[in-house]
């Protein structure tokens, strides 16, 4: 059976040429531009009240899931990674904070910042990093120690631990004693205090803070429930 | 009610073959994937990102898709003079345009309520808080159905339409912004005099435009109902915003074009 070909014109075939031509011009291009990358995105300051407003066009919920994702990868791009030792931590808890007031339900900050920007395992990178971190958490925690009270322990384990700055550890401790003050918090919380000054060089402050009967009995009671927990085989909180 | 029945089926007959249902709901499809995608991809709270990106997005979806279609339908039936054949006949200004805005509101009423099985589905959205979402929603497509339908009708060409459509329903959502505006006094320039009247002019806007900033929130598909207000204020909204619009259509139709 005789295939019928179609009788092609010189102007069909020249356009069919030149599609080809120009299809192949665009891989030469392709693979001319293939090691160009895209340049990393820089951490902007966060953006005013009012332009964060602008930005929700009304629904906050959104904005802070949106910023919550950006914030989350920016500095990384066209394949690279940017380490965290290179961002400036000033304005990551800057715009922690401009987030937390879209909404100030959510944990979604705390587990961002802690868990990622305060994961450096460097110990030097990260005493010199972390303190407008533990400074946001702080400042967080006490806005609400009953609900944020892990702010507060996240801040004073880093400062105890990684930090170790005398001028933030007596900062803290202020706050964690303030926090007695509130019957909602965790009874436990200024138990932290001691240590954190033993870990600046604070001896004497934290010995005499560890006899101080307020903190004595706050121990007992901890000690109490810590080891009732234990004897029904629930796991302490 | 025969006319209103056989308009809505012309509506919808149209609708289907230009494919905007198909569109629409393969919008959301195509918002639930990428949605799904940011949820993954969240370090923490992966359902609340999802919900807040997909609820944002389907509202988008359907806004845009809405104020498209009724643009091009409309501007399809001038060209072709469907518009002067039917106002031939019998038919008042009224009927016309209460016929055509009861088709296009039945139509994205109809595809308004896929949302919230699509959500429920694809990210467990449940309770009083995707009910309340949906009902926004709702509310929120009858008043952008009014806004395409006053601007496809008093507009001349199908693109002025869409980007009138377009600019006012982004101005309306800008509500909150200009309310801040208004009441921090925010000084833009350096004589108080200019300051004065750019702030009567931000007030002004803040008092006469739609306050669609208020509704679909992303925080009630996570948290529930609550935040200051509801459903109630909403269709209070709704209910002096589309006659207003409608009237606003009519007299357009009535005295400027035909």
């Amino acid at each position: 059976m005789a295939i019928a070909c179609p009788r092609l014109s010189w102007r069909d075939v020249s356009l069919s040429l030149c599609l080809v031509g120009l299809v192949a011009l665009q891989i030469v291009d392709g693979l001319h531009l293939r090691p160009l990358r895209s340049a990393i995105e820089q951490m902007p300051s966060p953006p005013s009240a009012a332009a964060l407003k602008a930005m929700a066009f009304g629904d906050d919920q959104f904005l802070y899931r949106a910023e919550l994702s950006w914030l989350q990868e920016v500095g990384d791009g066209g394949g690279r990674l940017r380490p965290l030792r290179e961002f400036d931590y000033g304005r990551v808890a800057d715009w922690l904070r401009a987030l937390d007031r879209l909404d100030p339900q959510s944990d979604a900050m705390f587990q961002l910042g802690s868990a990622y920007f305060g994961a450096i395992s460097d110990p030097k990178t990260a005493s010199t990093q972390l303190p407008p971190l533990i400074d946001y958490y702080a400042e967080g925690g006490m806005a609400d120690p009953a609900r944020r009270w892990h702010w507060l322990v996240w801040a004073a384990i880093k400062t105890q631990h990684v930090v170790k700055s005398p001028v933030m550890a007596d900062r803290l401790v202020d706050d964690l004693l303030a926090v007695r003050a509130n019957p909602d918090a965790p009874a436990w919380l200024p138990l932290l205090a001691p240590p954190l000054l033993r870990a600046v060089g604070e001896t004497e402050r934290a010995a005499a803070l560890d006899a101080d009967p307020d903190i004595v009995e706050r121990r007992r009671k901890a000690n109490e429930i810590l080891r009732e927990r234990h004897a029904v085989g629930r796991t302490p909180n | 009610m025969n006319a209103l029945a056989a308009t809505f089926r012309y509506v919808l007959i149209t609708a289907i073959r230009d494919r905007m249902v198909a569109a629409i709901l393969a919008g959301h499809i195509a918002v639930l994937g990428g949605a799904a995608l940011m949820a993954a991809s969240a370090l923490t709270e992966g359902r609340y990102t999802g919900l807040a990106m997909a609820g944002e997005a389907m509202r988008a979806v359907m806004v845009l898709g809405l104020i498209t279609f009724i643009s091009f339908h409309v501007r399809r039936m001038e060209e072709t003079r469907e518009i002067e054949a039917i106002l031939t006949r019998p038919i008042s200004r009224w009927a016309f345009v209460l016929a055509y805005f009861g088709a296009y509101a039945g139509i994205a009423v109809l595809l308004a309520l896929c949302t919230a099985p699509l959500l429920f589905f694809a990210f467990s959205a449940n309770g009083m808080g995707l009910i309340e979402w949906q009902a926004s929603l709702l509310l929120e497509c009858l008043i952008i159905v009014a806004i395409s339908l006053f601007c496809a009708l008093s507009l001349g060409s199908a693109t002025a339409s869409v980007m009138g459509g377009v600019g006012l329903y982004a101005i309306c959502r800008l509500g909150a912004f200009f309310r801040a505006i208004s009441e921090n006094h925010t000084g833009i320039l350096d004589q108080p005099g200019a300051d004065r009247i750019a702030n009567w002019v931000v007030e002004g806007l803040a008092a006469v435009l739609p306050r669609l900033d208020l509704f679909g929130q992303g925080r009630w598909l996570i948290y529930g109902p609550g935040g200051g207000w509801g459903v109630r204020e909403l269709l209070v909204q709704a209910a002096i915003t589309v006659p207003l619009l409608l009237l606003a259509t009519i007299r357009d139709l009535t005295i400027k074009r035909y």
